[in-house]
């Protein structure tokens, strides 16, 4: 890993980008801005796995930056903004913890990450990317806050997929990027999930005439 | 063709069975007779693999390593899964010619997944008995499981078979989570999940653990066998699948519970102490008993049948039980004689259960009636099924010269054996069983009565028993099959208990042989003087007696005279005249009233004004009798286990947020423990 050396400062800026990008993701309280900040994250990404495509040499890797921008970058962003435009009326996110005080949660789930990556790297032998996989778990334990801490699905379905970006990076990190077979098979995970929870949603819409998924409790039998 | 090819034949021939099954749905005769055809085939293929294995004693090892990482597939066939395939095959191929016929009852509603469940079944049994491995075999298992809970739901519109199945499932779950128990704590002593690494390490386990695994495999095992008082599924869940499928669950599937109980029991843990024997041969007692108790007061003929399968269990239970008593005293003579009675009774179980399920399923297809108190007369309709039905029914009561006398009789020998070879309050425990036996015997004859009589004698008591027609030639041919078998066990058993003392020889490393002298005609046990007997020479004198009666009487000489029964002046006879059912079993009742807590209900209507209150008009009562382990045992545990149920809801209010807190926070405490 000698040829990382270069590489790494900036991979650390790029990941610590995409960590604001997710407190961005936390504190803002439009849908849209919530869905381009999400396409700028995953375009940080697209770039981390190009630069990681040269530096470590594995080369299948410049297939998934191709899937990232395809899938992440473009179409699953389209595809929330068109459910945003036409299902939703109110383009605010409904937060169960509001803004001020999920950023501080957040950055304590940063802090969390960092302390749990010691124990992490203890199990671990050979080299790796130190401040990137603690960002890595940083960013899975903010989009499942994200998850939980809004109302409506769309945000549920973005918190999802910053959790996904959180997976490939770490992913990318520890292992220098896992068999080619394995990505391919998390990206179309990714996309099936989203093509799902995208029915889904319009049927939420046409049962409950709302996106809110605290009402889905009146379906418990 | 060698033994491994017809090992694979039969399970492909299965396999395609069950594929043509849903695939040829379109055409429901083409569907059912394609996947019979093929049960035949597999059937027949896996009586010559079990003849094969049976008759040269070489066992039959095949691996499949590499099929799904982790496990082995690893099937072993020795002398004992071959004599249980033998069972399986010989009941898969009379089921089959038997579905030609009566399938045609359920072309409307899908035929095809018949077959699919039906051969899948067959296949997961087979795949159970020859398992040599805990993970194959408790995947075949569960696979068992599912299929006949399918079966059992095939009507699937009838709440009844919908709540029997039910029942069913959660039960043999429950038991699957005892045996799975079981094989944890064997892999955790031998590391491994091989049932050779079991049997190796058995030997170094702690007696302590032995016995709390021999706790866990007859809790398992015995709560798919149906023994007192885990059995309340059975009765419900066996009648209320087709007819053939019962036949398979009562003359097989339970029989593969006590395969599982044999080889784990007696084989992987080399027997054990005296207590085990005793607590089998208890359970054993109460199952026998109670079977036939509740039998007596059942009058659903299906129903009434699965009770007697619990009955029977326990006898081929007694047989097992003093075979692990002998064992744990060192006899291992007695424990041959006892353990082959038991798989005797088995074979035997499986052939005339499977023959009076096949002919209930008879009456039923032709009259749709199973409460028996609405049938009747059906001997002059169904003279065929009456007789097959009649020769199960002696077979069952255990009398001579059907395969029911010969195995009971060697249980009999075994149990009394007891007396020469223990000591203690053990010595006259065996015989008390033995007693048990012979009266559970007696009650099965009564209810047998009470069962061939109102189905078959008398007048009809109901419409449709007036135009019942006799079933055709496939169902007749299957019954036919069965009934001879009875009848050729009955008088000439040597053969077959010649390969099941085999079978029991390498189980328990001893000689067991029931030849003497003249080895074809007599039987006698370990060649004792004491005890030997002679079906075929009982059959012939029985029959040179009854035939010099019948001669001697010159009844063939005379002339025979039809008139009508004397109705003791009045004109005309009619049904409402007869004996019923409940008649018959209210002795019974009220000798037993403590244990069938029955209930009554008189109710009075009173005639009109001015004979009030004197002269009651009409007079109803209506008796039912009631299940003490339901109500002093199910019941309270299923009201505790939804007073559990009803405190933890609290945990799901149904909001998604919640749930995934609770992940989340798992997540973090996850994170902080894993230092």
């Amino acid at each position: 890993m000698e040829n990382l050396t270069g590489v790494v400062p900036t991979l650390d800026k790029l990941a610590t980008c995409m960590l604001g990008a997710a407190m961005i993701m936390v504190m803002c309280s439009r849908l849209v801005t919530l869905v381009y900040v999400y396409a700028f994250q995953s375009l940080l990404l697209a770039i981390t796995a190009l630069i990681a495509t040269f530096s470590l040499n594995s080369h299948h890797l410049i297939w998934m930056v191709f899937l990232i921008v395809a899938l992440k970058v473009v179409a699953i962003p389209l595809v929330l903004l068109e459910i945003t435009a036409t299902l939703t009326i109110k383009k605010e996110v409904e937060p169960y913890v509001e803004p001020r005080v999920s950023v501080l949660v957040a950055s304590g789930l940063v802090i969390l990450a960092y302390y749990t990556e010691r124990y992490i790297l203890q199990l671990h032998k050979g080299e790796v990317f130190t401040h990137c996989l603690a960002t890595s778990i940083a960013l899975i334990l903010i989009g499942f806050f994200l998850m939980i801490s809004r109302k409506k699905a769309i945000t549920q379905m973005v918190g999802l997929l910053t959790m996904e970006n959180g997976v490939f990076l770490s992913a990318m990190t520890l292992t220098s990027g896992m068999p080619m077979i394995v990505e391919l098979g998390i990206s179309f995970d990714v996309l099936v999930g989203i093509l799902i929870m995208g029915v889904f949603v319009f049927r939420i819409r046409e049962t409950f005439a709302s996106l809110d998924t605290s009402k889905l409790n009146s379906l418990r039998g | 063709m060698d033994n491994k090819e017809l090992f694979i034949f039969t399970n492909l021939l299965l396999l395609l069975g069950a594929l043509a099954g849903p695939l040829l749905r379109r055409s429901p005769s083409r569907s059912s007779y394609t996947a019979s055809a093929f049960t035949l085939l597999a059937g027949i293929c896996g009586l010559f693999l079990s003849f094969n294995i049976l008759s040269t004693g070489k066992c039959l090892s095949l691996k499949f390593p590499n099929l799904i990482p982790w496990i082995s597939f690893s099937f072993f066939l020795d002398g004992l899964a071959a004599f249980f395939l033998l069972v399986i095959s010989l009941l898969a191929v009379v089921i089959s010619i038997y579905s030609i016929g009566y399938n045609s009852e359920f072309y409307k509603r899908g035929v095809g997944l018949l077959g699919l469940g039906i051969n899948l079944f067959l296949l997961s049994m087979i795949g159970v008995v020859s398992a040599d491995n805990a993970l194959v075999f408790l995947i075949f298992w569960e696979m068992m499981t599912l299929f006949s809970y399918l079966l059992v739901v095939y009507e699937c519109e009838k709440e009844e078979s919908v709540k029997a199945g039910l029942i069913y499932i959660i039960m043999a779950h429950a038991g699957t989570a005892f045996i799975i128990a079981g094989f944890l704590f064997l892999y955790r002593w031998s590391g491994s999940f091989d049932f050779a690494v079991f049997r190796t390490s058995a030997s170094n386990l702690s007696g302590g653990l032995k016995d709390l695994l021999f706790g866990l495999f007859l809790l398992g095992f015995g709560m798919k066998a149906g023994i007192v008082p885990l059995h309340i599924w059975l009765p419900r869940a066996h009648p209320a699948a087709p007819s053939s499928v019962s036949a398979l669950m009562s003359g097989v599937m339970i029989k593969v519970a006590i395969y599982g109980l044999v080889r784990m029991v007696m084989d992987l843990l080399g027997g054990g102490s005296l207590w085990w024997g005793v607590t089998v041969l208890a359970i054993a007692s109460a199952s026998a008993v109670l079977g036939v108790l509740y039998a007596l007061v059942e009058h659903d003929l299906k129903r009434l049948l699965a009770y007697h399968s619990v009955e029977n269990i326990g006898i081929i239970l007694m047989g097992v039980g003093a075979s692990m008593v002998f064992v744990s005293v060192g006899a291992h003579g007695p424990a041959g004689v006892a353990l082959v009675a038991g798989l005797f009774h088995t074979l035997n179980h499986a052939l005339f259960k499977g023959l009076l399920f096949l002919g209930a399923g008879s009456v039923v297809y032709s009259t749709h009636i199973k409460n028996i108190e609405e049938l009747g007369g059906l001997v002059k309709k169904m003279p065929w099924t009456a007789l097959f039905f009649l020769v199960g029914a002696v077979s069952i009561c255990g009398l001579p010269p059907f395969n029911g006398f010969v195995s009971e009789w060697i249980t009999f020998q075994g149990l009394l054996m007891g007396f020469g070879h223990l000591d203690g309050s053990v010595k006259v425990f065996l015989p008390v069983v033995a007693v048990v036996l012979g009266f559970s015997s007696a009650l099965a004859a009564s209810c047998f009565v009470k069962a061939f009589g109102m189905t078959f004698l008398a007048l009809p008591r109901s419409e449709h028993a007036r135009h019942a027609v006799e079933v055709p030639l496939s169902m007749r041919l299957s019954m036919g099959i069965l009934a001879a078998l009875c009848f050729l066990l009955g008088v000439m058993p040597q053969y077959m208990l010649s390969l099941t003392g085999g079978v029991v020889s390498t189980l328990l490393h001893t000689e067991v042989s029931f030849g003497s002298g003249y080895g074809w005609l007599t039987l006698a046990p370990l060649q004792l003087k004491l005890s030997g007997f002679s079906p075929l020479g009982v059959f012939l004198i029985v029959l040179a007696f009854t035939g010099g009666l019948f001669i001697a009487l010159g009844i063939p000489y005379r002339k025979a005279l039809f008139g009508e029964t004397w109705g003791c002046g009045i004109p005309a006879l009619v049904p409402r005249m007869e004996y019923t059912a409940t008649a018959f079993s209210k002795p019974f009742i009220i000798i037993f009233r403590d244990l069938y807590k029955t209930t009554e209900d008189v109710e009075r209507i009173a005639s009109p004004a001015p004979l009030q209150p004197h002269f009651i008009r009409i007079r109803r009562h209506r008796e039912s009798a009631g299940h003490i382990f339901e109500r002093y045992l199910y019941e309270p545990l299923i009201q505790a286990v939804m007073n559990i149920s009803n405190k933890v809801k609290i945990l799901q209010p149904g909001s998604i947020h919640l749930y995934l807190l609770y992940i989340f926070i798992t997540l973090i405490v996850l994170l902080f423990w894993a230092k």
